[in-house]
């Protein structure tokens, strides 16, 4: 049995039609944990007395499970949890694996994980930001939101971009594992189909080629996206 | 209320599970170590000028950083053995944790080449010069002069890497490994369902008392290298609170 290239040539069809549910799932996944990486952020940033404390409890965990694991402990758990709110509040979430909607699992577990990591990204490129600047601009008499919107974030997103680009590939590379709890993406219709004939090598190779593009493309990206937000370091 | 959550789960699943530990330290250190030698040659191969050299190994390592750690560990387990059978060796007799800590080596030595290359790139060329010119030879220069400072440089984004590698073996399971993940697998078809986020709330302990081991020992080895090496160690004032600097984690480190 060599390499089937027939085969091979038909999987690219079947496996980038559930390309655009890896990117859903990714992109969500991002988005999502961008919002918890900045909450978190300002937890510490802040001082807020419990919710700092929690707030690094969060990132040392989830920084050494693995997300498989994280993966697994959302899809188990999840039933468990609104079970509990379902007899707290009197709810009627579904309590059976079957009926909740799957990507809710990848997504949640995934924008967990990445939530954490991305909690380091934004503390060290809002850290990257003199505290002069900050102090100037409430000087002149700027309050703190505009501080944040007009003086902070803008250079911190140029400081982040970069491992805001990796985390983000790295979030990629965490959806092929998602289809372990019954999210049908890409690694799972290649599962599929492969067993029909035992394929398996022809099918993964394919997923590997599709999820390599993704990245170079991703990549490319985010060097564009940090040309863009680096816009203001030009000199005058 | 009923119970849905059973605590002591925790711990009587912990006992059975520790018995996978030890698989999965010994793949994380052969691999680690495997892909610590196999990244030099990468390494250097790619910092050489537009030659077939430097072409292959930056391919390699951009297919291994672009693909997903699980597509490789299904691409090698069931294409090694096809790759193989041209040439005429039958290997479908091999254990599967072979196949595993093949993978395992060549992701994290791709990993691993980008660390020695911006370690080498970031000491001085201005001291292999001095060196070379006052009658080194090269291999002199490189061990006395750029090995101790480039080994000072990478030492943290080893350490990183090898808290991933550990992480990253929790993926074994997939090719039917019995190692932790596999274990909890079995405990939750074993007890019917019953016990199922207890027993990855178990192993996600067990990973973090091994990040947290880890993390010590790597801060232990840094001071140890850097007084063999003659160097000392800036360390930057970090405030990052009494969790994070347990693991060792390093600013900028990233996961997976």
């Amino acid at each position: 049995m060599g390499f089937d290239f027939k085969f091979f040539g038909n999987m690219f069809l079947i496996v980038l039609g559930k390309l655009p549910v890896t990117l859903f799932v990714a992109i969500t996944s991002m988005l999502i944990a961008l919002v918890i990486g900045y909450a978190v952020d300002t937890c510490r940033r802040l001082q807020i007395p419990v919710l700092k404390q929690l707030a690094e409890l969060y990132v040392y965990l989830v920084r050494s499970f693995p997300v498989i694991v994280i993966i697994y402990m959302i899809y188990y758990g999840t039933p468990v949890f609104f079970a509990t709110l379902n007899d707290a509040f009197g709810l009627t979430l579904p309590e059976s694996r079957t009926l909740i909607n799957p990507y809710i699992f990848g997504v949640a577990a995934l924008s967990l994980n990445s939530g954490a990591f991305l909690a380091e990204v934004i503390r060290s490129a809002m850290r990257s930001v003199g505290k002069g600047q900050t102090e100037a601009a409430l000087s002149i008499g700027m309050t703190d939101g505009q501080v944040m919107r007009r003086i902070i974030i803008p250079q911190a997103l140029a400081a982040a971009i970069p491992n805001l680009g990796n985390s983000f590939l790295n979030l990629i590379k965490a959806t092929s594992l998602v289809y372990r709890v019954t999210i049908i993406d890409m690694m799972a219709v290649a599962t599929i189909a492969a067993a029909l004939d035992f394929r398996y090598l022809e099918s993964y190779t394919v997923v590997a080629i599709v999820y390599w593009l993704l990245c170079v493309v991703f990549e490319k990206l985010f060097v564009v996206l940090e040309k863009s937000a680096s816009k203001y370091k030009k000199p005058v | 209320m009923k119970q849905y959550f059973n605590p002591e789960a925790v711990l009587t699943t912990l006992e059975r599970l520790m018995s996978a530990l030890p698989l999965t330290l010994i793949i994380a250190a052969v691999s680690l170590a495997a892909g610590m030698l196999l990244a030099a040659p990468i390494a250097s191969a790619r910092m050489k000028r537009h030659s077939l050299q430097s072409w292959l190994a930056a391919f390699f390592v951009s297919f291994i950083r672009g693909t997903p750690a699980l597509v490789q560990l299904f691409l090698i387990f069931f294409g090694l053995p096809e790759f193989l059978k041209i040439f005429g060796l039958n290997i479908t007799g091999w254990d599967k944790r072979v196949f595993a800590a093949i993978t395992f080596t060549l992701f994290s030595s791709a990993f691993l080449s980008e660390v020695y290359r911006s370690a080498y790139l970031a000491v001085d060329q201005g001291q292999m010069e001095a060196a070379l010119s006052i009658g080194m030879t090269k291999f002199q220069a490189l061990m006395r002069i750029l090995f101790p400072q480039a080994l000072i440089i990478a030492l943290p984004n080893i350490g990183n890497q090898a808290i991933g590698m550990v992480k990253e073996t929790s993926l074994m399971f997939t090719i039917g490994i019995a190692d932790l993940m596999g274990i909890a697998n079995r405990i939750v078809s074993d007890s019917y369902g019953l016990i199922n986020m207890e027993a990855f709330i178990a192993v996600g302990l067990i990973y973090c008392v091994l990040c947290v081991i880890i993390g010590q020992a790597l801060k232990l080895l840094e001071v140890t290298v850097g007084k063999w090496c003659g160097v000392r160690i800036e360390k930057p004032n970090d405030r990052r609170g009494k969790f994070a600097s347990l693991t060792g984690f390093r600013r900028g480190a990233d996961g997976l």
